[in-house]
């Protein structure tokens, strides 16, 4: 159970939140009765939130900003929105393209909608009662947002900030949107908890980028609920590369026939993280298919997990459902945890799941190195290599690369003989 | 429930009430309904058995107030009610089937296509007045089991029922017994170590290859010891056997509660292979009956170059959780564990294994099948653990679901936990329906649709039937057909 | 050009070479012969700085340099080249991107500056055509689903674009067809100069057709127990290893 006063802090700042301040209580209330999950939850077995429990965290506080340069990396987005700790920047925030302008507004409102229901989750229900600020994109019928909205998110608090976002994403039939959403921050003690809302239309089509490279202090809990339509397309990467804690989620329920679900992820542990990401993939409709690839490593001390689940109803056959995780330990105090999970109630499917955990290659290592490559850069070739896998479904283009070129800058401050 | 509370005061005050009221009837055949500890006194003093091992099955039984029956599994079932299940005792002879007449017709189908002669056929409905050499009779006669037990003698192999062992072996097995299944292991297991009516000991020692297989046919000598079975074996250093469990033939059983223990002790460069077939009454066509299988079943390859084979055919029994497990202390020792489980009907099966890599270089091969039919359900579930200590570590899993009715289900949970890089770990799983190109090719070669499964089915799961010994391999794939039947059209 | 003076090397606690002495000269070919488990490949990945091999007394010189105290990728830049048995498969990553790296390491290395994208394509084109190989096998990932012959082929181009002076060769024949045994033994002779060296290291007599050795040598018991010229590799052929050595 969690001490009192931290549930009491809680209540008492729902309350004061903007929007129905009795249905934020009572949200806060439900979810916090059970306190927060430990490895006994089996959906937490692998993440440690030990951390969220001091009663010294209270929700950020709008940030002074005058000094703040927002850089994202991407030279070409249709538009910028900014969060620091938690709260809207309109004065960083700038749009680009007339019909991301006129997809997109922010909001602050209590909500407790989600695309795909989850009850239990007590990260999911003090984030409906704590919110505080999110985009609510829609982007209308047949229209196509070329760039990427980049949404950063910024903290810049002091210690025990927790941050509720809460973003609603809906893309009506035939429509087309990239969204990447980039977490960044000090290294407070501090936690994010977001949480992002998709609903794809028919013939929809969205490309999702979370990245996290949160202080190295920071927990960082995100989840992606998203229901897909008939022929609706869904690519999700995410990359974790920051926060002491990053657990990265994603629920998606296909209801709609011939859509399609791309779930990637790689994760970079070192220095004591831990990347956790957990995917539930349900195939409620025939004719679907669902495919992920995860690639994780670990070096010092650093543990990654993948929870990957895929459940097949009785009626959604023809399911195609495809799931790779691989993980790679490059030194004697890095843990790699998995639990691909197939649950399936059709008969005429075809799906499957494959997990490797290993350390790199040797022979490959003395090859590269027999042909006159340093060891260091041999390390970072074969894990750029392995970790590319779960980066090749991006479409080219500037996102990637930015994504490509931080992948590269972690390990080579983190993968040199010098830093091992 | 026991373990609430309320059902602990509950019992708590019946056990009062028993101090002053209830009379421990050594000569009756059965102990009152439910479970106290003067149930537990009266089995052990049926048992005649030391004071250690009373106290040890009260430890466990108070032990098991205190713990919930496991939920994780996929599995569901009416909760058993303990307070209404009988601990030791035959059940009433009224309950017996006065002759074959009396039995479930469909068995007697099954005994006929896998041709059990009549006598045999009565030891196995349990009809009553039938021959209590009971299952030797399978093995054909009481003089082929008693010349084997002249042989193992020689070769020095003890081979007797556990109760037997307490008395004559009591160090050996109070040093090894709980000693791979903790008595708080889980809920089942403690229960096991509060009630277990009997169970099986094995001692090769050391240097010896155990001259033949052994076999619960040669030993089971009363009905109704297999409702909380305790099996210990202990290879010694350098030592090999192979033990058979079960019978493909379907066995009636009034105790719709089996929870087992099963404790394999492995040391330096010894073997011990494990063969079950499994095939209790899994109920009828409704999901009516049946057997419910909570089986504790753990080895510890103790020694180095150590050894332990799990070979497993799980057809029967309406519910069956059961995970056959290695822990591999020993340097390069080796786990394996290949699986066959199909279900049918209203048949749930919650089956894998664990492999806790320990020592270094130790090994472990997973090989699970999984047949659905029906509308059961069949799930794997697995751990793969490597601890950091251990270097080398290989493990390879591959997991196959077949489905063979779209109203089924098939389910893939598998663990993996890695704390060492030099591990090289590798998980494979599908699920895929029989593929109609097959069907075809067998229909278009005069094969009917059961026998086409059948064949497709039996082909499926050859890796793991290689693994079984011969006079079990043959049986038991006659009984996947049979298993299958009534699953296609 | 290569000095080894009283070689002993362990695999684990077994002794593999037992005393090896060899010297090349520039402009030289040799060709080590032996029969299984007499230490070949031993003494190649030895030469070319595996790890996993322990070297427990002798010394190597190479072109005046230690050899044995420098790291696998400082003796490639020193000019030795070791052509693999069994070309490893590296998933993920391209033949360009492999061999553009390990050029500008060595040149790195050699306090050269980078080769830019264009130089590096230009020559590796040229060479690529040299030895017939497709253009589109070069963007393919390093042996990824390559068959044996493009396996060692591959080796060929690689040795080619480092030219070194030094090419160690162990079993380079071996699994090849007649077809890809020429572009192989093309490969090797065009790397045949005043200035440079190759030593064979092989089971079969069938490559020194292609390739005539200047040295033949017996490698038995981690030891080299008779030296001679190409007619030793004939003999060798006739009477079998246990009959020579």
């Amino acid at each position: 159970m969690m001490p009192f006063d931290f549930i009491d802090h809680y209540l008492n700042t729902a309350s004061s939140l903007s929007g129905d301040a009795v249905a934020r209580r009572d949200a806060v209330q439900a979810a916090l009765k059970d306190g927060l999950p430990t490895s006994k939850h089996e959906n937490w077995r692998y993440t440690n939130l030990k951390a969220l429990k001091s009663n010294a965290f209270a929700l950020t506080s709008v940030a002074d900003q005058n000094e703040m340069v927002i850089e994202d990396g991407l030279k070409d987005v249709s538009a910028r929105l900014v969060f620091i700790n938690g709260h809207y920047s309109p004065e960083q925030s700038q749009f680009f393209d007339e019909r991301a302008k006129a997809s997109i507004r922010i909001s602050d409102e209590y909500s407790s909608a989600l695309a795909v229901p989850d009850k239990t989750d007590v990260i999911t229900g003090m984030n409906a009662g704590l919110m505080q600020a999110g985009a609510v994109i829609n982007v209308a019928e047949n229209c196509v947002i070329d760039l990427p909205i980049s949404i950063q998110h910024i903290s810049e608090g002091a210690d025990y900030g927790a941050q509720f976002i809460r973003h609603t994403i809906t893309l009506s039939e035939g429509a087309s949107a990239s969204v990447i959403e980039a977490f960044t921050g000090n290294d407070k003690t501090y936690w994010t908890n977001a949480i992002t809302n998709i609903k794809l239309c028919d013939g929809a089509q969205l490309d999702h980028v979370r990245l996290s490279e949160e202080g190295v202090n920071a927990v960082h809990t995100s989840k992606a609920f998203v229901l897909m339509d008939a022929k609706a397309k869904y690519h999700a990467l995410t990359l974790s590369l920051g926060g002491e804690t990053t657990r990265f989620e994603s629920h998606v329920r296909i209801q709609g026939e011939g859509a399609v679900a791309t779930i990637d992820g790689a994760a970079l542990a070192s220095l004591g993280t831990s990347h956790d990401a957990l995917t539930h993939i349900d195939h409620t409709v025939p004719n679907a298919h669902s495919d992920q690839v995860f690639r994780t490593i670990a070096s010092k001390r650093g543990r990654t997990s993948f929870q990957g689940k895929v459940t097949v109803a009785q009626n959604a056959q023809k399911t195609l459902a495809d799931q790779s995780f691989r993980a790679l330990l490059l030194d004697r105090t890095g843990e790699a945890n998995a639990k691909p999970e197939l649950e399936i109630l059709a008969d005429d499917v075809k799906c499957s799941h494959g997990a490797t955990v290993g350390e790199l290659d040797e022979n490959a290592l003395f090859y590269m190195q027999s042909r006159g490559i340093d060891p260091d850069t041999a390390r970072q070739i074969l894990v750029e290599a392995f970790t590319g896998d779960a980066l090749a479904r991006l479409s080219e283009g500037a996102l990637k690369d930015m994504l490509v070129a931080k992948t590269q800058n972690w390990m080579r401050t983190h993968l040199t003989s010098e830093a091992i | 429930m026991a373990g609430t509370t309320e059902a602990k005061q509950q019992i708590d005050e019946a056990t009062r009430e028993y101090k002053y009221g209830f009379v421990t009837d050594i000569e009756s055949d059965m102990a009152p309904i439910g479970l106290s500890e003067d149930v537990i006194r009266f089995i052990s003093a049926k048992k005649q058995e030391p004071e250690w091992l009373l106290k040890w099955r009260l430890k466990a039984y108070r032990q098991w107030l205190k713990m919930d029956e496991p939920n994780w599994a996929k599995l569901h079932y009416p909760p058993v009610d303990y307070d209404e299940t009988y601990f030791f005792a035959a059940p009433k002879s009224g309950d017996k089937p006065k002759s074959l007449d009396e039995v479930d017709p469909e068995l007697l189908e099954t005994y006929k296509k896998l041709g059990i002669p009549l006598e045999e056929q009565k030891v196995l409905a349990g009809v009553e007045g039938a021959r209590k050499v009971a299952v030797d009779a399978v093995f054909d006669s009481v003089s082929v089991a008693t010349t084997f037990r002249e042989e193992l003698k020689k070769a020095g192999v003890v081979f007797m029922s556990i109760s037997q062992a307490v008395q004559e072996y009591p160090e050996m097995v109070q040093k090894y017994m709980a000693s791979v299944v903790p008595v708080r292991d889980n809920y089942f297991a403690a229960l096991n170590c509060a009630v277990f009516t009997d169970g099986t000991f094995v001692y090769i020692p050391k240097g010896v290859r155990c001259p033949m297989e052994l076999s619960t046919y040669f030993r089971i000598n009363a009905e109704n010891t297999g409702q909380f079975e305790r099996t210990l074996i202990i290879a010694d250093e350098g030592s090999y056997v192979s033990y058979l469990e079960g019978c493909t033939a379907p066995m009636r059983d009034e105790n719709q509660l089996h929870a087992a223990v099963v404790e394999l002790v492995v040391m330096d460069n010894a073997e011990i292979k494990y063969s079950t077939v499994q095939n209790w009454y899994p109920g009828d066509k409704d999901g009516k009956g049946g057997i419910y299988n909570f089986v504790t079943k753990r080895g510890i390859c103790k020694g180095k170059n150590s050894k332990i084979s799990w070979t497993q055919v799980e057809t029967g029994s309406a519910v069956t959780w059961k995970y056959p497990s290695c822990v591999l202390a020993g340097e390069n020792s080796v786990g394996e564990f290949y699986s066959v489980a199909v279900t049918n009907n209203y048949q749930q099966a919650d089956t894998g294994t664990k492999m806790i890599h320990m020592g270094k270089n130790s090994r472990s091969t997973i090989i699970s099948k999984g047949i659905s039919a029906g509308k059961s359900q069949n799930t794997y579930r697995g751990l793969v653990k490597v601890l950091p200590s251990a270097d080398g570590v290989r493990n390879f899993t591959q997991c196959d679901s077949l489905l063979v009715s779209d109203t089924s289900g098939a389910h893939t949970v598998p663990y993996i936990e890695i704390k060492n890089p030099t591990a090289q770990i590798e998980h494979e799983a599908t699920t895929s329906k029989i593929s109609e190109d097959q069907m075809f090719y067998c229909r278009a070669r005069g094969l009917e649709e059961e026998e086409a499964v059948a064949m497709i089915v039996n082909g499926f799961c050859k890796d793991v039937m290689q693994h079984l010994p011969m006079e079990f391999a043959v049986e038991a794939q006659k009984l996947l057909g049979i298993s299958l039947e009534g699953s296609v059209g | 050009m290569l000095n080894i003076t009283d070689l002993h090397v362990n695999v684990g606690d077994s002794q593999i070479i037992n005393g090896l002495n060899l010297r090349i000269k520039a402009g030289e070919t040799h060709a080590i012969m032996g029969p299984n488990g007499a230490g070949k490949s031993t003494l190649a990945s030895t030469l070319a700085g595996r790890t996993t091999f322990d070297v427990t007394s002798g010394s190597v010189d190479f072109e005046g340099q230690n050899l044995l105290e420098m790291e696998a990728h400082e003796r490639v830049a020193a000019g030795l080249f070791l052509g693999f048995q069994y070309p490893v498969e590296i998933p993920g990553v391209s033949n360009l991107n492999f061999m553009r790296t390990a050029m500008n390491s060595i040149r790195k290395q050699l306090g050269k500056s980078e080769l830019s994208a264009g130089e590096f394509l230009k020559e590796v084109r040229t060479v690529a055509a040299k030895l017939d190989m497709d253009f589109d096998m070069l963007k393919r990932f390093v042996n990824v689903g390559f068959s044996g012959g493009e396996k060692k082929r591959n080796e060929m181009v690689q040795m080619a674009m480092l030219n070194p002076k030094l090419a160690i060769l162990d079993e380079t024949d071996s699994g090849l067809d007649i077809d890809a045994l020429r572009i192989v033994s093309d490969g090797i002779n065009a790397q045949r100069r005043d200035d440079t060296a190759i030593l064979m290291i092989t089971h079969y007599q069938r490559l020194l057709d292609y390739v005539k050795p200047d040295f033949v040598h017996v490698l038995s018991a981690g030891q080299i127990v008779k030296s001679g010229g190409p007619e030793l590799a004939r003999e060798l052929e006739e009477k079998g290893y246990a009959a020579v050595a």
